[in-house]
């Protein structure tokens, strides 16, 4: 798909896309690579995205950790708050499936209410424990090419 | 199991075995290809791995298949045919020379049955019966 044969619409949505940070019980790895796309050596404002701290204010929801059973509520508040149109974008092996605080499906960990997955919908994932930097970039122009799409 | 994030899992059907590491499991810690005696993992400077995630349902995989060996006594599937192989090499390899034919030739007999006919068999194999190696 390219530029051209995006509608007015959805080419502004790709313009600016705002995110919030939702951190669900991380181990603070995935968030220092959050920071550092944010600072000036990745800086992922020359592609228009912003980290924001309201979740009104955001287009992308980018959640990190394992989402233990305390803070499994905040987040679903906050995914409710994000306005429409809006993309989860997951960051890290923590999130996606536990990881090693959710070593074996069969035997899930007590402390925790699921991946992110099994709490809001998911729309792309980025594995890695933690993922590069770049990585997380290439997570966030899938995630800008998505909410175009909504 | 080495994988401390439980990332590789082994499923046996009747004839095949599948390796599948499960990316969104996998810490890339590498401890895998450390281990691997026969250097089959590796890991790649590859990191773009971002995926949407309805397209790959139920997680992203890397798979491998290998056919198993059957047993010549039972007709049970035993080790994979590659693992023999390479565990044939490895002995030979490491062993002193004056009992190397000898090794060889039992190592013949007794790879094509499992270990419960292996006991089974212990005499009619004709295998040499002092194991000094």
């Amino acid at each position: 798909m390219s530029e051209l044969d995006l509608t007015l619409k959805q080419k502004v949505r790709t313009y600016s896309p705002w995110v919030f940070h939702a951190h669900a019980g991380s181990c603070n790895n995935c968030d220092i690579e959050i920071a550092a796309i944010f600072a000036p050596r990745f800086d992922v404002e020359r592609l228009g995205i912003q980290l924001k701290n309201n979740p009104r204010h955001a287009d992308i929801l980018l959640v990190t950790g394992p989402v233990p059973k305390q803070s499994k509520p905040m987040l679903r508040r906050v995914y409710d708050q994000v306005p429409n149109p809006k993309v989860v974008l997951v960051v890290g092996t923590c999130a996606m499936t536990g990881g090693i605080y959710n070593f074996d499906d069969n035997r899930p960990n007590y402390a925790l209410a699921g991946p992110v997955g099994s709490v809001i919908p998911v729309d792309v994932s980025v594995p890695g424990c933690p993922p590069k930097p770049e990585a997380i970039i290439k997570g966030l122009v899938m995630a800008v090419r998505r909410l175009a799409m909504r | 199991m080495i994988c401390s994030s439980g990332a590789i899992s082994l499923e046996d059907t009747e004839d095949e075995r599948t390796v599948a590491i499960l990316l969104g499991r996998c810490i890339y810690c590498g401890r895998c290809q450390d281990i691997c005696p026969e250097k089959a993992l590796e890991l790649t400077p590859e990191f773009e791995l971002a995926y949407i995630e309805e397209e790959h349902k139920g997680g992203l995989y890397v798979k491998n298949s290998v056919i198993l060996a059957k047993c010549a006594g039972c007709g049970k599937s035993i080790f994979p045919a590659t693992h023999i192989v390479a565990s044939k090499r490895r002995l030979l390899e490491n062993i002193d020379s004056s009992v190397r034919d000898l090794v060889a030739a039992d190592f013949e007999i007794y790879r094509q049955y499992c270990l419960d006919c292996r006991q089974k068999l212990s005499f009619e194999l004709k295998t040499h019966p002092r194991k000094f190696y």
